[in-house]
């Protein structure tokens, strides 16, 4: 995302964006920010792992980024 | 529809009318609306006294959060008919996605069984101040609580995920997709009443435009803009003691996305899988096939919508489209983008794809003028959750 649509965002552009699906639950498909990878990463298909970021007292969120020690 | 042909059944587009465009109108929504189904009533060769009845697809599709007031930013049938100071007989809302394309089945559908004889679909769009999709919310409710949080929102991201998937899946390229784009531009600018009428894009001009959301530029997105189209349809009966030539609609077909990613994001499958829905029910409906369509008016909303359309309603093999766009047979200017499209108008909500395939096929496209076509499809939206109608001249 090169533009900041809601309030909050508009430090983070340029960030990305990607659609996850599980392996743990094929089929169940979330939207998320993925974090530490360059553009030439970013591949439909890359693995990836989940980690949790807090933005708020009782809020986290989950994104996803690069596999560690694969 | 197509299994009563040479009958008296069926409907038929008779008049028109477009407004003046601009970004900035200096008249209100509800006023320009007034004007233009005036316009398009006296166009049929009717008077206001005729029209008993209405039906529109009122939704402003700027997910910024307003709440839209009738007669400034949406003008319903209600809002119409209040202010033109008619009792109709029949008066219908489509709440959906694909407004024209289902006001014109309620239309058709209106007038063949008899509920009205002359009814008036119009589509009025209304460009607010301020950035169309930017959205000031603090709380994320529905299923805006899986998205927003992730800085995810607005039609620009949702259309940049399958993009970007169909970029990498089949080796499309922006370079491909910058056809797609000057050359509605180039057949935009010869339309009088576009916003972009006598201004094309310069060469290089698309690949330099600002990114929004990677691989969704701003030039792949139409242009917001306040203005009307209206249409007239009535009975094939009635429409032959018209002044027009009648464009009879043939058949259609309504997108229902069978499959999302659960919270509504978009996927290249569920736009693949729906289309391919979508193309089934249209080709039953109308009785002829892709290859025998003279005015093909796909959806240009966001550009990679054209593919989408292409590829489920058989132009070409899926994955295919970016290098068919590319060929001799689709260049700039011939029928599959005659009429500019969304993105060589502005943000009309498939008026211009059903205006073009009307005004084809009534003969009277003036300079655009195809020779010797006989049947189109009009097309709003994603395939797999749009609408889109089949027209022919004959009967």
């Amino acid at each position: 995302m090169q533009d900041a649509f809601l309030p909050g965002f508009a430090d983070e552009v340029p960030y990305v964006i990607g659609d996850i699906e599980l392996v743990e639950q094929p089929g169940l498909r979330m939207i998320t920010q993925l974090i530490g990878l360059t553009a030439g990463e970013l591949k439909v298909g890359l693995p990836v792992t989940v980690r949790f970021q807090d933005l708020a007292e009782g809020l986290s969120v989950p994104q996803f980024g690069p596999q560690e020690n694969p | 529809m197509s299994s009563t042909p040479g009958s008296n059944e069926g409907a038929a587009v008779v008049g028109y009318a477009h407004s003046p465009v601009s970004r900035n109108a200096d008249v209100s929504l509800g006023e320009l609306t007034l004007r233009t189904v005036l316009e398009a009533v006296a166009d049929a060769g009717l008077d206001q006294g005729d029209i008993d009845g209405f039906t529109t697809g009122a939704l402003f599709p700027s997910s910024g959060g307003r709440a839209p007031v009738d007669g400034e930013h949406i003008v319903t049938s209600d809002w119409l008919v209040e202010h033109l100071g008619i009792q109709p007989r029949w008066l219908c809302g489509f709440q959906g996605i694909g407004q024209i394309c289902g006001s014109v089945v309620l239309a058709a559908n209106a007038v063949s069984s008899g509920s009205a004889d002359y009814v008036v679909v119009h589509r009025a769009m209304y460009n607010p101040p301020g950035r169309y999709h930017v959205n000031s919310m603090t709380r994320a409710e529905g299923n805006a609580q899986w998205t927003a949080p992730h800085g995810f929102w607005g039609p620009p991201a949702h259309i940049a995920l399958p993009y970007m998937e169909y970029m990498q899946r089949y080796g499309a390229t922006r370079e491909e997709m910058a056809t797609v784009v000057e050359g509605a531009r180039q057949a935009g600018s010869l339309v009088p009443w576009s916003h972009w009428y006598e201004n094309p894009l310069e060469s290089g001009e698309y690949l330099g435009a600002r990114m929004i959301a990677d691989p969704i530029s701003v030039l792949d997105c139409d242009i917001p803009i306040t203005g009307v189209g209206a249409f007239v349809l009535t009975s094939a009966a009635r429409a032959r003691d018209l002044p027009n030539r009648p464009v009879y609609v043939a058949g259609f077909a309504q997108g229902r996305s069978p499959s999302t990613n659960g919270v509504g994001a978009w996927t290249l499958e569920s736009i693949q899988e729906g289309g391919r829905a979508v193309a089934e029910i249209l080709w039953k409906s109308c009785g002829f096939g892709p290859e025998e369509v003279d005015v093909p008016q796909v959806y240009d909303g966001f550009s990679p919508f054209v593919y989408f359309w292409l590829e489920a309603l058989g132009f070409c093999q899926e994955g295919t489209a970016h290098e068919y766009v590319q060929g001799s047979d689709i260049s700039p200017g011939l029928p599959f983008r005659v009429g500019g499209g969304a993105l060589g108008n502005g943000r009309m909500h498939g008026v211009p794809q059903m205006l073009e395939s009307y005004l084809q096929l009534a003969g009277r496209a003036d300079g655009r003028q195809l020779d010797g076509v006989a049947t189109a499809i009009a097309c709003q939206a994603a395939p797999n959750m749009g609408g889109v109608v089949a027209y022919t001249n004959a009967r």
